[in-house]
This record gives C-alpha cells, sequence and structure tokens, in this order.
C-alpha cells in the first residue's frame, strides 16, 4: 500500500523533470529570438539619432522624453505630445473595438461550429484557417478591392439601383475596422471554439430545465464557463491590433496614423531610431498594462462566481 | 380531465432522424400519472425512459400526441415555462457555482427576490443534509452528495413534477441504498409527483407506487409493484421483472379445480380456469421459482418429476435447475432453512408441485 504513492510521486517528478528538458529548445528560442531583439531595441531607445538613419552610440534620454513631450522649438519649453498620445489613444481604442467586434462575431462562429455534428466540425475549423494561408498583405488589398468606389460592393448596390454614387468606404475608420475584424477573427474563434467543445451541454439542458430563458442560459452558464476562451481569445486580438500596421496604413490610407505607423515612420522617412524604439518599448509596457488590467477583471469575475 | 393526474401523455410518439435513419424512440404511449405519485419508467436499456422522460421535461417535442400538466397541454411549452425540474443522470451540476448557487439557480431565474431565496435554498440544504457544505464549489463533492445537491436544485422551485433519469445507477451498491430511502423520504415530504426512471426491476419494485414497463418504444404495462409481478401481462414483463419459468402447454379439459394442462413430453398439471382458453388451446404457462414446490421424489405416482441438473447457492436461497422432460427445466428457488430435514444433490431425482394459484397464462 505504502509503495504505491512513493512510485506514483516519484514517476511524477521524473516527469516533471523531463518535460522541463523538452522545453528547453522552445526556451532557448524565446531567449534568442525575443529577449535578444528586445535587449537591442532597449539600448537603441537610449542613443542618439544618426544622420542618415541608424544610431550614433552616443547616450541620451531624447528619444524617452519624446515619446511623450514635445520640446518648443523657440524656448526649448518641453510640453505634452498631444500627436503621439492621441495616436496612443487611437489605437488603444481601434483594438478595443476590434477585439469587442470579434467576440460579437467570432462567439456565435464557434457556438455553430461547436455544435455541428463531430464529424463536420473539422471541416468548419479548416474553413476558419484558411484566411492563414494567405499574406495578410494580400487579404488586405483583397478587402480593399472589394470596399473601394469602384469595387465590389458599391458596383452590387449601384447594379442594384439602391445607391446611385459609390458610398466612401475606403480610407474610412470603419474599413481600418472591418480590416482588422477580418483578419483577426480566427484568433478568437479558434480559442473559443475549444472552450466551448469541452462545454457540457447537458449544463444547457439544466438551466434551460431550472427557468433560465435562451438569453440567461447564455449570460449566466455557457458564458461563465467559456469566459477562459474568451479571455484568450482576446488578448490573441487585443495584443497585435495594438501595433496593427497594415490594415491602418492600407485600408485607411495611412490618415489616421496608429502606433505601430508611428513606429514604422520613425524608422523610415522619421530617420529617428531611438524615438522608435522608445515607442516600441512604450507600446510593450501599453500592453502589459491592459493585460495585467484585463486579466485581473476577468479573474475577478471569476472568483464572484466561483 | 380528471384532476388528480399530475401528468396525462396522449398517444405521445416521437421519432428520431428521418427516411431509412428514422429511430421510433416513444411510439403511440398514453399514460396518466397521479398527483403525488412515485411512478417509475422501467425498461431495458435503449427502450425509450429517457425519450419519455425528455418529452415530459420539454427538452424534446413529440412527432405527435399531447402531453398535459394538471390539465394544461404543454406539448408546443419550452423547458423554461414547464414547472417540471430534472436531476439528471450525471447531475449537471453548474461547476461555476457553489452548492447554495446551485441550490438558488432556479429560484434567481423565477426573479424571486432574495429574501425569499435565501430561506428557501436554507431549507433545501437541510433537507438533503448539505448544510456544512452551502459555499462549497461542486466540484469538490463525492458523487452522493453531488446527487443530494442536484436533487435539492431540482426540488428547490416547488416543481409540480419532478423527473429523475436513472439518479442512483452511477453509485455503488450500499450508497445506491441509502439514496432509495432518501428518495422515498423526499417524495413523501414534499409531496411532489416524481417520475423515477431506472432499468433495475428490483429498485422499482421497492420505491414505486406505480410502475409503467416500456420496450421497445412501446408500453407494456402499468400497475402497482405487486400487480406487475404478480399478474405479468406477458412474456417480456414476465422475464424482465423477476424471474420466471415459462411452459409451452396444451389445455386437455377441464377438471374441478381448473384447467389440465399438458407439456409436450405428456405429462399433466392443473392451471387455473381460465374463461378465454378451452380444450386444445395451446398457451404458455408461468411461474415464479419461488413458487415452484419441490420435495425428493417419492414413490407416488402424479405430479411432475423431474432431475436436478444444476445447484446454485445464494445464502438465503438455493437455486435448482430441474429437467422435467427434454427440452423442459424448470428453475426453483427454495429458502434454506435449516428445518428442512432434507439435502438434494446434483441428479437426485424430485418431484415438484406447481400451486394452482401461481400459476399465469401468458401472451407472448
Ligand atoms: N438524440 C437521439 N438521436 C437519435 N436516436 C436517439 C437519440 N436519443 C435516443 N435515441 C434512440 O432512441 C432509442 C431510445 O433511447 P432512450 O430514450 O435513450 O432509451 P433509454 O433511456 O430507455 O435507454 C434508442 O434506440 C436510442 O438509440
Ligand atoms: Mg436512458
Amino acid at each position: 500500500m505504502s509503495a504505491a504513492p512513493d512510485l506514483i510521486t516519484l514517476n511524477h517528478r521524473r516527469d516533471i523533470r523531463n518535460r522541463w528538458l523538452l522545453s528547453l529548445p522552445a526556451l532557448l528560442i524565446i531567449l534568442l529570438a525575443a529577449t535578444g531583439p528586445l535587449l537591442i531595441v532597449l539600448i537603441y531607445s537610449f542613443l542618439t539619432p544618426g544622420d542618415y538613419g541608424d544610431v550614433k552610440w552616443l547616450f541620451s534620454t531624447d528619444a524617452w522624453v519624446n515619446v511623450l513631450f514635445q520640446r518648443d522649438i523657440f524656448d526649448d519649453t518641453l510640453s505634452l505630445a498631444d500627436a503621439h498620445i492621441s495616436i496612443f489613444l487611437r489605437s488603444i481604442n481601434l483594438s478595443v473595438m476590434t477585439t469587442i467586434a470579434t467576440v460579437v462575431f467570432g462567439f456565435p462562429t464557434a457556438w455553430f461550429i461547436a455544435t455541428r455534428p463531430a464529424r463536420t466540425r473539422e471541416l468548419w475549423l479548416f474553413l476558419i484557417t484558411i484566411p492563414f494561408w494567405t499574406n495578410i498583405l494580400i487579404r488586405t488589398f483583397a478587402m480593399l478591392e472589394v470596399i473601394r468606389n469602384e469595387g465590389l460592393v458599391n458596383m452590387l448596390l449601384i447594379k442594384a439601383g439602391i445607391i446611385n454614387a459609390p458610398i466612401q468606404m475606403l480610407f474610412t475608420d470603419g474599413a481600418v475596422l472591418a480590416g482588422m475584424v477580418y483578419v483577426y477573427l480566427p484568433m478568437m474563434v479558434l480559442p473559443v471554439y475549444a472552450s466551448l467543445e469541452k462545454l457540457d451541454f447537458r449544463l444547457v439542458e439544466a438551466a434551460y430545465d431550472l427557468y433560465a430563458t435562451p438569453f440567461r442560459v447564455l449570460t449566466k452558464v455557457i458564458l461563465p464557463i467559456v469566459k477562459p476562451g474568451v479571455v484568450a481569445g482576446s488578448i490573441l486580438v487585443f495584443i497585435p491590433s495594438l501595433g496593427a500596421y497594415v490594415s491602418p496604413s492600407i485600408l485607411g490610407g495611412g490618415k489616421n496614423l496608429m502606433i505601430g505607423n508611428l513606429i514604422g515612420l520613425q524608422f523610415g522617412q522619421g530617420r529617428n531610431w531611438p524615438l522608435g524604439s522608445a515607442l516600441s518599448i512604450s507600446l510593450m509596457i501599453v500592453v502589459m498594462i491592459a493585460l495585467l488590467a484585463y486579466v485581473r477583471y476577468a479573474g475577478k469575475g471569476a472568483n464572484a462566481h466561483g | 380531465m380528471a384532476p388528480n393526474n399530475a401528468v396525462e401523455i396522449w398517444r405521445v410518439t416521437k421519432i428520431y432522424g428521418s427516411g431509412d435513419g428514422a429511430v421510433t424512440a416513444v411510439n403511440d404511449v398514453t399514460l396518466n400519472i397521479g398527483t403525488n405519485e412515485f411512478f417509475t419508467l422501467l425498461g431495458p436499456s435503449g427502450c425509450g425512459k429517457t425519450s419519455l422522460l425528455r418529452l415530459i421535461a420539454g427538452f424534446e417535442y413529440p412527432a405527435s400526441g399531447d402531453i398535459i400538466l394538471d390539465g394544461e397541454t404543454i406539448t408546443a411549452t419550452p423547458p423554461y415555462k414547464r414547472p417540471i425540474n430534472t436531476v439528471f443522470q450525471s447531475y449537471a451540476l453548474f461547476p461555476h457555482m457553489t452548492v447554495a448557487e446551485n441550490i438558488g439557480f432556479g429560484l434567481k431565474m423565477l426573479d424571486l427576490p432574495k429574501a425569499e431565496i435565501e430561506p428557501r435554498v436554507a431549507e433545501m440544504l437541510r433537507l438533503v443534509r448539505m448544510e456544512a457544505l452551502a459555499s462549497r464549489p461542486v466540484s469538490k463533492l463525492s458523487g452522493g452528495q453531488q446527487q443530494r445537491v442536484a436533487l435539492a436544485r431540482a426540488l428547490a422551485p416547488c416543481p409540480k413534477v419532478l423527473l429523475l433519469d436513472e439518479p442512483l445507477s452511477a453509485l455503488d451498491y450500499k450508497l445506491r441504498k441509502e439514496m432509495q430511502v432518501e428518495l422515498k423520504r423526499l417524495q413523501a415530504e414534499t409531496g411532489v409527483t416524481f417520475i423515477f426512471v431506472t432499468h433495475d426491476q428490483e429498485e422499482a419494485l421497492t420505491m414505486s407506487d406505480r410502475i409503467a414497463v416500456m420496450s421497445g418504444g412501446k408500453l407494456l404495462q402499468v400497475g402497482g409493484p405487486r400487480e406487475i409481478y404478480n399478474h405479468p401481462a406477458n412474456r417480456f414483463v414476465a422475464s424482465f421483472i423477476g424471474e420466471a419459468n415459462f411452459l409451452d402447454v396444451t389445455v386437455t379439459g377441464e377438471t374441478g379445480e381448473g384447467l389440465s394442462l399438458a407439456l409436450a413430453s405428456g405429462e399433466t398439471f392443473t392451471g387455473p380456469a381460465s374463461d378465454e382458453l378451452s380444450a386444445g388451446a395451446k398457451v404458455t404457462a408461468m411461474i415464479r421459482p419461488e413458487h415452484v414446490r419441490l420435495q425428493p421424489a417419492s414413490g407416488e405416482a402424479g405430479g411432475l418429476t423431474g432431475t436436478i441438473e444444476n445447484i446454485a447457492y445464494i445464502g438465503t436461497d438455493t437455486y435448482y435447475h430441474v429437467v422435467i422432460s427434454q427440452g423442459q427445466a424448470l428453475s426453483v428457488r427454495l429458502q434454506n432453512r435449516p428445518e428442512d430435514g432434507f439435502t438434494l444433490e446434483t441428479g437426485d431425482r424430485v418431484s415438484l408441485s406447481l400451486p394452482v394459484s401461481a400459476l399465469r397464462y401468458l401472451k407472448d
């Protein structure tokens, strides 16, 4: 009797050690591919911009000051950099909207797939991943083709006699949002599907049996249980949308800069690599704060239930 | 409509799928279940018990027929509008809620004020003896405890009818016996009509006021436990509930006591009188193993005799498998009483007597 548990813990320990060894390659890659470049970016953010891009190896905190403040060219006084702040806010706004929209469209999609017979589910999942096969640029240009003034939607609407002149859809905030939602929707559908698939549908019946209307079954039983999937999906959508570059510049026409575009600009025409680096790290900090706040909020909801 | 019926099921048919793959799970079932009754649906796995229960709960809708609750037709009413609650076989407790939250869920969904919910939940916790675990998450409960929470949750909103789908099948023997008593107590204390599903005939006999025996989607017989056991309507009911010996006999004539019956091998015995049978009729006679009398064969002629082929000792009783003639054997169950002065061995000749009052004629 007493030997068995010992054996189990022993095996368990060996298991854990083996798992650590197995994850070593992944850890190495993370160290080299993620931490390394990050370190370089961090160092660059404290250097002086070179004349034709690149950096001069002179320590300077100018880049960091310039993230939030601008220096008056005449009297050298500092004032808040409204442009940068409004770009940050616009990006956060776009990301939040994108996340909400992907939940709104992604949840029913995931529900639809999860409630199909087991055999056909794989086919639906496969269809969901098809957009991943195409480069994001091409997908975004395809979107442009659909919504531009001479594009598919406008042409059809005009042919159908619903409108006389094309509706301006391209180069609007709506176009950017639509492009983002299109690109990131699978990132929401997949984790939500994963948790819906594990949902015991008898719980839905139990709630239905206990006088919960269909809407309340959704809000009181299904959503609380699949919340981890929604949280994971939201993180997967929110983070990359904060740094979105392609959709805003192609579908938004670069009219309204997002952080991603601003950073891109510093490394390109702006020739201010330290500022680009400092902005990048600021973006990371924003992401981290947002994540912490979100996880804490989501966790609190779970505690209130459990 | 009789007001003392809690549920009336009228010619209900349920078909899953369509075309070649269609399965008729419930086939033209008509059934009345009385108020405050402990009613059991009994039948082998796949006979349509769960389907019938789901039709009453509202999870499925019948292809034809009507379901009436307290005189009101609810055939097309969704489950959340039916004052009927279910105890699921898997319990289906909400994993993100505590014991008390689970029990209070139905009351909350009925939009009752908190001041009413709390005392009711406390009352339910007391009823199922779970007061100490009120704030425990349900994932940290044993099977028996989860069962109690499921019961309390379903009873909390004071349903008119409680549906229980094989609620005890996941429990081990001892716990199951305890819960059987517990369920009877709960039913008596709450006065709610219970519709209980089981495939265990013993469970059905000990717990029910009335039993409906189902097979292949059809209702075979409805009656009290004694009626079902003593007067099974057909061969299936007789063999599904309890054990039964079937004897293919031909009526040879009438005697003062009843009918004279002959086995294929020519041996005769007397069965009860019947208006439906006359000389020459072929019929199946049924007798329970414990009703057959058995003695070491004596020299006297007459009656049935046979040879013991097999003996199975089960503690309280002993089973004797007695071969009467080729292809015709009887199972006999005798209580083991120390005062019985004989012991029987395999191969012994025995004489059998079949009391007339214990014999039944059956349709197939
Ligand atoms: N959802 C369903 N789809 C198709 N066939 C079903 C479904 N549910 C039950 N059945 C079939 O209906 C019959 C009765 O099933 P069920 O009511 O579960 O019986 P029981 O509860 O007595 O075991 C079975 O043949 C079963 O295979
Ligand atoms: Mg069943």
